[in-house]
């Protein structure tokens, strides 16, 4: 007998995952399914999995990020990407792969076809793209300068990550008048804000690794500001510091280690927040962003 | 306060689980009824969920284009008209 096939399903909403559990379970196919995207990591790591129902817009990891995951790693797992968000990915995830691609809302009947045509291997319709997004941003290279003593930093910060808590966490600690005397703004998404991002003009931007993936349009767009920032530094989770970052890092932007759990002993949050913090005068001195400290 | 962006993502996410859950529902119907003819309610119910699904995506292509009228004369990110 045929072994079952494996698919997992992956959306934010648990209404839309337990729905298609129970309907594509009762077509024969072993269903697992995730609602955020490191669910979705775990499960994708532990499970030989035949094919992955992908969301783009996911919390925790973005779905860019796990399509790249799985067209580098797990070439033999077909993946369906789901959006509703189809003008603003489809640029990039054309660009890295996929075997279908549907638009929310779902028609289960049109979903139910392309699942069998995919998984009983027949030819692909949509193309794998050859050329992967590439990083066109140059990153500011200079000397190491250690803060100066007796000043403090004032800058413009913005603090780019999926995962509120952590961006939550940042900002109240940058926030502190003693830490630093600066504007700071968060986004969840460095893809649906670049706009944003333009007009905030940050000199120091704190992004999470997990979402790298979208350097490529977001580089075009911060070498299009007429004033780029001065320093990106990267930080979040080591086991998920994609292609981009470690291109990133051998060119000399700082990585901060910052695990998704944040109750993991080996990186205790305060002091990884305070290298945060070490990182961030070190670009402001290197840069002359701060004020005489008052005493 | 909730984001304009916010709100058409948490609506475009209602016609999806519409959709879905006529579909699945529509799904249930015919295979209960799959060794049997239907009675007649029956396939007038499928044939009223088919019709649901669709509207919903035909709600979903309004929403789309009502997203794009709002995106060019909103900043989604204040709230606040562009200037």
């Amino acid at each position: 007998m045929e072994s079952q096939k494996k698919i997992l399903i992956v959306d934010d909403e648990e209404f839309v995952t337990d729905a298609l559990e129970g309907f594509f379970h009762s077509k024969g196919y072993r269903i697992f399914k995730a609602e955020d995207g490191q669910t979705c990591l775990n499960v994708i790591k532990s499970e030989k999995l035949d094919l992955v129902l992908l969301d783009i817009k996911l919390p925790k990891v973005d779905g860019i990020e796990i399509l790249k995951l799985l067209r580098r790693d797990y070439t033999q797992v077909k993946v369906i990407l789901m959006t509703a968000y189809d003008i603003e990915y489809k640029t990039i995830v054309d660009s890295i792969g996929y075997d279908a691609f549907f638009v929310k809302p779902l028609l289960l009947d049109e979903l139910t076809r392309e699942i069998e045509r995919i998984l009983s291997g027949e030819k692909i319709a949509t193309p794998l793209a050859e050329d992967k997004i590439k990083d066109t941003r140059q990153p500011v290279q200079g000397p190491q300068f250690t803060p100066l003593e007796g000043t403090l930093p004032k800058a413009r910060l913005l603090i780019v990550s999926p995962r509120n808590l952590i961006s939550g966490l940042l900002k109240d600690y940058f926030s502190k008048r003693e830490i630093c005397n600066g504007i700071y703004e968060i986004t969840e998404s460095g893809l649906e804000q670049l706009e944003y991002i333009k007009k905030f003009q940050p000199d120091i931007i704190l992004l999470d690794v997990a979402l790298v993936g979208i350097l490529g349009e977001f580089g075009l767009t911060l070498m299009k500001m007429t004033q780029p920032p001065k320093e990106i530094i990267l930080f979040g989770d080591p086991a998920i510091k994609w292609e981009e970052a470690e291109t990133l890092i051998k060119r000399g932007t700082k990585f901060i280690e910052l695990p998704l759990d944040l109750h993991d002993e080996t990186y205790p949050i305060q002091e990884t927040i305070q290298r945060l913090n070490n990182a961030v005068r070190e670009v402001c001195a290197r840069y002359h962003l701060f004020n005489k400290e008052a005493n | 306060m909730v984001k304009i962006r916010e709100m058409f993502h948490k609506i475009g996410n209602l016609h999806n689980k519409i959709s879905v859950a006529a579909g699945i529902s529509k799904a249930e119907l015919k295979k209960k009824f799959k060794e049997n003819p239907a009675p007649l309610e029956i396939e007038k119910i499928v044939s009223r969920l088919s019709e649901v699904e669709q509207t919903a995506v035909e709600a979903s292509k309004d929403l789309r284009q009502l997203k794009d009228m709002v995106y060019r004369i909103i900043d989604i990110d204040t709230g606040k008209p562009k200037k």
